[in-house]
C-alpha cells in the first residue's frame, strides 16, 4: 500500500541570475512498512527534499501525498497538526526541547495533540531506547547518542505514518551511530514503520530496501537493494 | 598586535556578528545617557521654571534684612554672598487728601533703588515707574477705591510717624492681631498696615512729623503690592530712594554657590550688624533649589533629588546589567575559544568593559542631546498645560513664565560621571562571568539546567496541558532562561511605584508646606453661583436672597452652607494628651529658654480654645455619619467632632521668631466620645463657662469629611446638625446680635431660563458687599499660586514617573526580545513537531502569568521595603502627613506589566520567528 506519494517535486531558492534549483522535478512513491534511503552528495538536495516530505518547508511547485493527504494544500496549523499526527522527524542536532526532560520530550507531539498520555506506551519505548535511568534528565544532561535516541522515541511515540530521519548519525561516533541506526531498523521491521533515511554514508543506506539517488536535485537512480 | 589588542579586535568583531544585539546594548545606554541628562537638566530646567512662577508671588527677592544702616548694607554686600541688593527706606506716612476711603486718609511713603521695584514684582499697571525722589507710584487700589487722583497729579507730601495711645488710665485697649497693647502716657508705633481710628474715649492716635516735606508727582499706579492690607490706613506709595538715610531694609537675591541657605545667611547678617536683625526669607523661590531658610525642607529636597538620582541609576543600572548578561550568555562560547586561546581572566573582562565603554563614548553624546530635545519636548508640550493653570490665577494672567531650556556645563559633567559609574557598575557582573569562562565552554555549547533531575510532570501531561507543561518547565527548571525578564518586571514595579509614590510624597509635602488654608471649605464643584455674607453681613437681606433663591425655578441646584472658624470653644482639660504634646512641640520650637516657655505656658496655657464649626444640611451631616460608621438622630441637637488637627509651625506662630519646621498630624485632638454629651464654651471674652451640652454623635476625621467639606485646622472642629446649631446659636444670640457665621448659598441656575435671579440678587446688596455678596462659585475656589504650584509640581511628578516607566518598559521589552531570540531555535522544533499558533500563544500567555508574579512578588516586597524607608524618612524629618498606600497605582502597575508583557511577547515572538527549516537544521540557531 502506497504511504507516500510525490509528483514533479521543484524547489527553487532565489531568482534570475541567483536561481538555484535545489530539486528539478522529482517523482517517487513510498510503500507502507518500506525502509527508503535517500543518498547524495552534500549540496544535492537530500535535506531539502526531507523537510519538504515532512512538512516543514513547501516545495515551489508539486504536490507531496502522505496517506492520500496533499500536504501542501493544508494550511499553516492544519499542517502542524499534520505534522504531529503523520510524521515524525528525527534531526541531524536532535533538536529537543531543552527544558523538557526525556519522557517529556518523547510524549511532545502525543500531548501537543491534546491527547491523554499513555503511560505504558511512554514506559516500553523508554525501556526500547535504552533510557530508563535517565529519564528526568535534560537534553544538556544527556550524550549526543543519547540525545538522538530520545529523539527517535519522540518521533515514534505517535505512530506516524512516516519516520523521516536527516542524517541521525551524522553528530556521532560509528558505534552509537550504529546503534542509532539499529534502533531505526527494528522500528521499521517490527512495527512496520515506513522509514526514510537521509544519508550520505553509502555504508548505511544499503542497510534500507531501496535507495534513492540525488544529485543536482534531480533522483538520477531509484533502485532496491539487492537481496531485500 | 599585542594580546589586548587581539581580544579588542575580537570583541569588535563579535559587536559587529551581533549587530542587533549590539544595537540594544548601545539603545540602552543611550536611554540610560538620555534620562541622566534628563534629571539634571530638567531639575535645572523645572527649578528655574517653578522659581519664576513662585517669584509670581511676592518676588524674585530671596532674602529681605530690615533695620540696617546704609553701611551695614555695604558690609553685607562686600561678603560676596549677595548677587543683587537693592535698598529701600521708610519715608512715613502722609495725609492723602484725594482717597476716597475715609478709612484710608494716608499714603505711607517708601524709597526704593530702581532695582528693587522688579525684585518685589512691582510694575506699573498705568503710567510708569518712578525714575527720580520727585516723582511717585501709588498702589492701584487708590483707584479701585474710587480715588480721581491721575498720572501727572502732584501730591504734597509731609511725612510723619503713626503712633497710638490709651486715654485711660488702668485701661490698655490691645490689638491681638497686631500683638498691640496701648498704655496710658506711653506713644506706641504701629506699622504701615495698621487700620484707621477715629479718635474715641478709650485711645486716639498720636502723629510725629519728621520734617520730610516734598511734592510729588504721580507717574503711575502699580499692581496691589502682595503685602498690601486693604484694611491699613495708609496706601502704599513708592519713589526712588536718594540722599542719606538713617534705616534701611536691604532686598537681596542670593549668589547661591556661595551662600549654604538663607537660614544660615540670615544668621550671618545678624552677625555683620552686631545686633538681632529681622529677616524674611522667600521660601516659596527657594524651596526649589533646597536653599530655604527651613533646613528640613532643604534636607527633604536634596535626600529626593538624590533619591531620584539614584533610582534612574537603577533603572538603568537594570537596563544595561540584563543587556550584557544576555550578550554573555550569547557569547559564551566566543569567551570560552579566547580563553582556550591564552586569554587571562584579566583581559576577558577587559572585553567586556571594552565593549561597554566602546558603546558608552558615542552614546553620551547622543544621549545628552536627545535628553535636552526630551526636557526641551516635554516642556513645550507640557507649556501649554502649565500656562492653563497659571492662567487660571487672576493675579498672574498678565505674565507668562518661559519654560526655557537651563542646565549648564556642569550638569553636562555630572551626566557623564553617572554614566560611566552606571556603565561600569552594570557591567562588573558580566564582567566577572566573563572572567571566569572555562575554555571547556568553547566546545559545550548547550544551557545549564539549575539542577540534575527532573521529575516528570504528569500532571502536565494531560489531555490539552502539553502548553502548561512547556510553560512551567521553561520558567522553572532554567531559571536563568528568564530571570532577565522577571528582573525587568520586578524593576519596572519597583520603580514605578517607588517613584510614584516619592512623587506623591512630595506633593503632599509640598501642598502641606504651601498651604495657606485654614478654616473650614466646602466641596462644591458643580456649583455655578454663590451668594455669601461674612460674620452674618445683613441677616434680612441674606435671608431675602435666600428665598429668592429657594423659591426660583431655574435653580436647578443649590445648597446652604453656615460655618465659623471661630464660634466655639473648648476648655482645655477636653484637650488629649497627644494633642497637648503636639501644641507643646510647636510651642518649643518657636521659643527654646526654658523660662520664657514657662512664663508663656503660665500666661496663656489656661484658656479655652477656639474651634471652628459648622452647619451641616441634614444629607452632609448624615453623609459623613454614615462614611465614619456613626450613629445618629437628625431630631436630636448633636455635633460630630472632626477631631484631627494640623498643628505646624507654617500655621501657628508664637512669639516674633522664626522655627525649625514641624508639622503635625493628631486625629484624636480632645476627648469626645460617641453618645456621650460634650460641652461647648459659649465665645465670650467676659463669661467664659457659659455654655451648651450637646450630645456628641462621633467623632471624624478630615479624610472622613471630605466629600463634603475640606478642613484644615491647627484646633478641632464642631460639626452641627440642623437641631445642635440651633439650640447652640440660640443661646449665642441671647448674648449676642449675631452668631458669628459666615453664610453661603451654592447654586446652579439653568442659563436659558430666562431668569432674573441674579438681576435681583445683585440689585440686593446695593452695591453694599458687606451685607451680601453674589460671585461665580469659581472666584471662591480660584486658582492661587501656591495651589498652581502643587499642581504643576503634580504634573511634573506623573511626567516624570513617566520617563522612568519608559525605561523600565525598554528593559522588559530587550528582556522579552532576549529571550524570545535566544529561543528561536526552540520555537522552530516546536512549530516543527506540531505545535500550532494558538498553542504557541497560550504558551507564551501561561509563561507571561508565572514571570509577571514572580516579577510582582519579589516588587512587591522591595517596594514595600523602600516605601516604608521613605515615609520614616519622610515623617521622621517633616511631620506625620499621611501617605496612604497608593494602591490605585499598584492596580495600574500590575495592569501595565500584564499588558506590556503581553504585546511586547507578540511583537518580539512575532519578529523572531524565522523558517523553521533554517532554524532546525543548523547547530547553533
Amino acid at each position: 500500500m502506497e504511504i507516500l506519494r510525490c509528483e514533479n517535486i521543484t524547489k527553487e531558492y532565489g531568482s534570475g541570475d541567483t536561481l538555484v534549483k535545489a530539486l528539478d522535478n522529482i517523482s517517487f512513491s513510498v510503500e507502507k512498512g518500506e525502509f527508503v534511503s535517500v543518498i547524495g552528495p552534500s549540496g544535492s538536495g537530500k535535506s531539502t527534499l526531507l523537510h519538504i516530505l515532512g512538512g516543514v518547508d513547501k516545495p515551489t511547485s508539486g504536490k507531496v501525498f502522505i496517506d492520500g493527504t496533499d500536504m501542501h494544500s493544508l494550511r499553516e496549523d492544519q499542517l502542524a497538526v499534520f505534522r504531529r499526527r503523520q510524521v515524525g522527524l528525527v534531526y541531524q542536532f536532535y533538536n529537543l526541547m531543552p527544558v523538557l526532560n526525556v519522557d517529556e520530550n518523547i510524549a511532545l507531539p502525543h500531548l501537543l495533540d491534546g491527547r491523554e498520555l499513555d503511560r505504558e506506551r511512554l514506559d516500553r519505548i523508554v525501556e526500547h531506547l535504552g533510557l530508563t535511568d535517565r529519564r528526568g534528565n535534560l537534553p544538556s544532561q544527556l550524550s549526543g547518542g543519547q540525545q538522538q535516541r530520545v529523539s527517535i522515541g519522540r518521533a515514534l511515540y505517535s505512530h506516524p505514518a512516516i519516520l523521516l530521519a536527516d542524517e541521525p548519525t551524522g553528530n556521532l561516533d560509528r558505534k552509537t551511530g550504529n546503534e542509532i541506526v539499529e534502533l531505526l531498523k527494528r522500528s521499521n521491521r517490527e512495527q512496520k514503520q515506513t522509514l526514510i533515511l537521509i544519508t550520505h554514508d553509502e555504508s548505511l543506506a544499503m542497510q534500507a530496501d531501496r535507495v534513492i539517488y540525488l544529485e543536482d536535485g534531480k533522483v538520477v537512480r531509484n533502485e532496491t537493494v539487492a537481496g531485500r | 598586535m599585542n594580546t589586548r589588542k587581539i581580544v579588542h579586535k575580537v570583541t569588535r568583531k563579535y559587536m559587529k556578528l551581533n549587530p542587533r544585539r549590539t544595537a540594544v546594548t548601545f539603545t540602552g545606554i543611550v536611554f540610560m545617557v538620555m534620562l541622566m541628562t534628563c534629571v539634571f537638566a530638567g531639575k535645572s530646567t523645572v527649578t528655574g521654571y517653578m522659581e519664576e512662577i513662585a517669584a509670581l508671588d511676592k518676588g524674585s527677592w530671596e532674602v529681605m534684612s530690615y533695620g540696617l544702616t546704609k553701611e551695614e548694607t555695604d558690609r553685607i554686600e562686600a561678603t560676596g554672598k549677595v548677587r543683587t541688593m537693592a535698598r529701600t527706606a521708610a519715608l512715613g506716612c502722609s495725609e492723602f487728601a484725594r482717597s476716597a476711603n475715609e478709612e484710608r486718609p494716608y499714603i505711607y511713603i517708601k524709597g526704593y533703588e530702581p532695582e528693587a521695584f522688579g525684585m518685589v514684582n512691582m510694575s506699573a499697571v498705568e503710567g510708569r515707574l518712578p525714575e527720580n525722589d520727585s516723582e511717585i507710584v501709588l498702589s492701584k487700589s487708590v483707584l479701585d477705591d474710587g480715588s480721581d487722583i491721575a498720572v501727572g497729579d502732584k501730591i504734597t507730601a509731609a511725612c510723619f510717624d503713626r503712633f497710638y495711645t490709651a486715654k485711660q488710665k488702668g485701661h490698655h485697649p490691645t490689638f491681638p492681631f497686631y500683638r498691640i497693647e496701648l498704655r496710658y502716657g506711653e506713644n506706641t508705633p504701629v506699622g504701615e498696615n495698621f487700620p484707621f481710628f477715629y479718635d474715641n474715649d478709650q485711645f486716639c492716635e498720636v502723629r510725629e512729623y519728621t520734617g520730610e516735606e516734598k511734592e510729588y508727582t504721580v507717574v503711575g499706579f502699580i499692581g496691589i503690592p502682595y503685602y498690601e492690607n486693604r484694611g491699613s490706613a495708609a496706601y502704599p506709595a513708592f519713589t526712588i530712594l536718594s540722599g542719606s538715610y538713617e534705616n534701611c531694609n536691604a532686598i537681596m537675591q542670593l549668589d547661591r554657590k556661595k551662600c549654604e541657605s538663607a537660614y544660615s545667611f540670615r544668621k550671618e547678617v545678624s552677625e555683620i550688624a552686631g545686633r538681632d536683625i529681622e529677616s524674611d526669607s522667600n521660601d516659596m523661590v527657594l524651596a526649589f533649589s533646597a536653599k530655604g531658610s527651613d533646613s528640613v525642607i532643604n534636607g527633604i529636597v536634596i535626600f529626593l533629588e538624590a533619591f531620584f538620582i539614584i533610582l534612574i541609576m537603577a533603572a538603568s543600572m537594570v537596563l544595561i546589567y540584563n543587556v550584557f548578561n544576555m550578550s554573555f550568555a550569547e557569547r559564551t562560547k566566543y569567551l570560552g575559544m579566547l580563553s582556550s586561546v591564552g586569554a587571562t581572566r584579566r583581559q576577558k573582562r577587559a572585553s567586556v568593559y571594552y565593549e561597554a565603554l566602546s558603546l558608552l563614548v558615542p552614546a553620551i553624546p547622543l544621549g545628552i542631546i536627545l535628553g535636552l530635545g526630551v526636557v526641551k519636548g516635554a516642556m513645550m508640550l507640557l507649556k501649554p498645560q502649565l500656562d492653563l493653570v497659571l492662567g487660571a490665577m487672576e493675579v498672574v494672567s498678565d505674565k507668562s513664565v518661559d519654560a526655557a531650556l537651563r542646565f549648564s556645563v556642569k550638569d553636562i559633567l555630572l551626566v557623564a560621571l553617572f554614566c560611566f559609574i552606571t556603565v561600569i557598575l552594570s557591567a562588573l557582573v558580566p564582567a566577572a562571568k566573563a572572567a571566569r569562562t572555562a575554555p571547556i565552554e568553547s566546545i559545550r555549547s548547550s544551557g545549564r539546567a539549575d539542577k540534575k533531575h527532573f521529575r516528570t510532570k504528569f500532571s502536565l501531561m494531560k489531555k490539552n496541558k502539553a502548553e502548561a507543561l512547556l510553560a512551567v518547565t521553561g520558567t522553572t527548571r532554567c531559571r536563568y532562561l528568564t530571570k532577565g525578564i522577571v528582573r525587568s518586571i520586578a524593576a519596572f514595579a519597583v520603580l514605578v511605584m517607588v517613584t510614584g509614590y516619592g512623587a506623591s510624597a512630595i506633593n503632599r509635602m509640598v501642598s502641606t508646606k504651601l498651604e495657606d488654608f485654614e478654616g473650614i471649605s466646602y466641596v462644591c464643584d458643580d456649583a455655578d453661583y454663590v451668594f455669601y455674607a461674612y460674620d452674618n453681613g445683613d441677616i434680612l437681606r441674606y435671608e431675602k436672597a435666600r428665598e429668592l433663591i429657594e423659591t426660583d425655578p431655574a435653580v436647578t441646584k443649590h445648597k446652604e452652607i453656615q460655618s465659623s472658624c471661630s464660634a466655639v470653644q473648648f476648655d482645655r482639660s477636653v484637650l488629649t494628651d497627644e494633642y497637648n504634646a503636639a501644641y507643646n512641640e510647636i510651642l518649643r520650637a518657636y521659643i527654646t529658654d526654658e523660662s520664657e516657655y514657662q512664663t508663656y505656658k503660665y500666661r496663656y496655657g489656661n484658656y479655652p480654645i477656639l474651634s471652628g464649626c459648622a452647619v451641616l444640611e441634614d444629607e452632609d451631616y448624615a453623609h459623613i455619619a454614615e462614611k465614619a460608621g456613626l450613629e445618629y438622630d437628625l431630631s436630636v441637637p448633636a455635633a460630630i467632632i472632626c477631631n484631627t488637627s494640623i498643628l505646624s509651625t507654617d500655621t501657628m506662630q508664637f512669639g516674633e521668631g522664626t522655627a525649625e519646621h514641624r508639622y503635625i498630624r493628631v486625629d484624636n485632638s480632645i476627648n469626645a466620645e460617641a453618645g456621650k454629651d460634650i460641652e461647648l464654651l459659649i465665645n465670650s471674652s467676659e463669661e467664659y463657662y457659659s455654655s451648651v451640652t450637646e450630645r456628641c454623635d462621633g467623632t471624624v476625621t478630615y479624610e472622613d469629611a471630605a466629600d463634603i467639606m475640606k478642613i484644615n485646622s491647627s484646633v478641632p472642629q464642631v460639626l452641627f446638625n440642623r437641631a445642635g446649631a440651633e439650640l447652640y446659636f440660640n443661646k449665642m444670640t441671647e448674648k449676642y446680635d449675631s452668631t458669628g457665621l459666615d453664610c453661603m448659598i451654592y447654586f446652579s441656575l439653568d442659563e436659558n431660563s430666562g431668569s432674573s435671579l441674579l438681576s435681583q440678587l445683585k440689585a440686593l446688596n446695593d452695591g453694599d458687599d458687606s451685607s451680601g455678596r453674589l460671585v461665580p462659585a469659581a472666584a471662591l475656589t480660584g486658582m492661587t499660586i501656591r495651589l498652581a504650584i502643587v499642581k504643576i509640581v503634580n504634573i511634573l511628578a506623573v511626567c516624570f514617573t513617566a520617563l522612568v516607566s519608559l525605561v523600565c518598559l525598554l528593559n522588559i521589552y530587550n528582556s522579552v526580545n532576549g529571550r524570545a531570540i535566544e529561543r528561536r531555535r526552540e520555537t522552530a522544533v516546536l512549530r516543527s513537531v506540531g505545535m500550532t499558533g494558538k498553542q504557541l500563544a497560550k504558551m507564551l500567555r501561561i509563561e507571561n502569568l508565572i514571570v509577571i508574579a514572580r516579577g510582582l512578588l519579589i516588587a512587591a516586597v522591595i517596594s514595600a521595603a523602600f516605601m516604608v524607608f521613605i515615609n520614616k524618612f519622610i515623617t521622621s524629618r517633616f511631620g506625620n502627613i499621611p501617605l496612604p498606600m497608593p494602591w490605585m497605582l499598584c492596580i495600574a502597575v500590575i495592569t501595565a506589566v500584564c499588558i506590556a508583557a503581553a504585546l511586547l511577547t507578540k511583537l518580539c515572538y512575532r519578529r523572531s520567528s524565522t523558517s523553521i527549516v533554517e532554524t532546525v537544521r543548523s547547530e547553533n540557531a
